[in-house]
C-alpha cells in the first residue's frame, strides 16, 4: 500500500506525488485518477520509480 | 458590450462540474442541468443569440456572485466534452473564473472517482489555500 497525494492549483493545473511505491507499481496504481482527470502533463519521477518492483516484495519477506 | 465566447474544457462528467460550480457558491437551485437538450441562453437584454447548453447559470446568479451585468453562461455538451459558453466581459471582468472551475472541477472528479473505487481520501487546503487530498491506502 502506498500513498498520493493530489493538490489542486489555482491556474488548473494539478500537483500529485505518490510515497511508499518502488518501481512501475506508482504508475500502476494511480494512472486511474489520470485518466479521470484527462491529465498529461510532466512527470518527474522518483529514484524509488527505478528500482525493480519484486525488489520491494523481497526485501519485506 | 458583451459576447458570448466558446472555450474549450476538458470536463466531460456533468456531476463533477455541477459540484464544481456549487463550490464556486452557485445553489443548487441557480444550476440548471438540461443533459438530453441543451436549452436556449438569453444575453444582458434578455436576447436569444443562438447561443444553448445543457448545464446552465442564468445572469441574475452571476450577478449575485459579481455585481456585472452578463449574459447567461453555460457548459454545452459536444462529443462528450462540455465546452463553456460565457460572456467574454464577465470573464475579463471576474478574475480567474475558468480556472477557479476547472481547479474545483478537478477535486470533485478526483473525489468521485475515489468514491466510485472505495478508496478513503482526507480533504483539506494547502498553505496556498489550494484543495489538496491524502490518499493512505492505495
Amino acid at each position: 500500500m502506498g500513498q498520493m497525494v493530489l493538490i489542486f492549483n489555482e491556474d488548473g493545473t494539478v500537483y500529485k506525488e505518490t510515497r511508499g511505491f518502488k518501481g512501475k507499481a506508482c504508475t500502476k496504481k494511480t494512472q486511474f485518477i489520470e485518466e479521470a482527470l484527462g491529465i498529461a502533463g510532466n512527470k518527474t519521477f522518483k529514484t524509488e520509480y527505478h528500482e525493480p518492483e519484486d525488489q520491494k516484495e523481497t526485501l519485506r519477506q | 458590450m458583451s459576447h458570448f465566447v466558446n472555450i474549450k474544457t476538458t470536463i466531460k462528467d456533468g456531476n463533477a462540474l455541477v459540484a464544481a460550480l456549487k463550490r464556486m457558491g452557485f445553489k443548487e437551485n441557480e444550476i440548471e442541468v438540461s443533459v438530453n437538450k441543451a436549452k436556449d441562453l438569453y444575453d444582458y437584454m434578455g436576447r436569444l443569440q443562438g447561443k444553448q447548453a445543457n448545464v446552465i447559470i442564468r445572469q441574475a446568479a452571476l450577478k449575485r456572485m459579481f455585481d456585472y451585468p452578463t449574459n447567461d453562461s453555460g457548459f454545452r455538451l459536444v462529443n462528450g466534452t462540455f465546452e463553456a459558453v460565457m460572456d467574454d466581459g464577465y470573464l475579463r471582468h471576474v478574475p480567474k473564473w475558468m480556472e477557479k472551475l476547472t481547479q474545483f472541477y478537478g477535486v470533485e472528479k478526483a473525489k468521485a472517482e475515489l468514491t466510485r473505487k472505495r478508496i478513503a481520501y482526507v480533504e483539506d487546503l494547502t498553505d496556498k489555500n489550494c484543495p489538496r487530498l491524502l490518499i493512505n491506502n492505495i
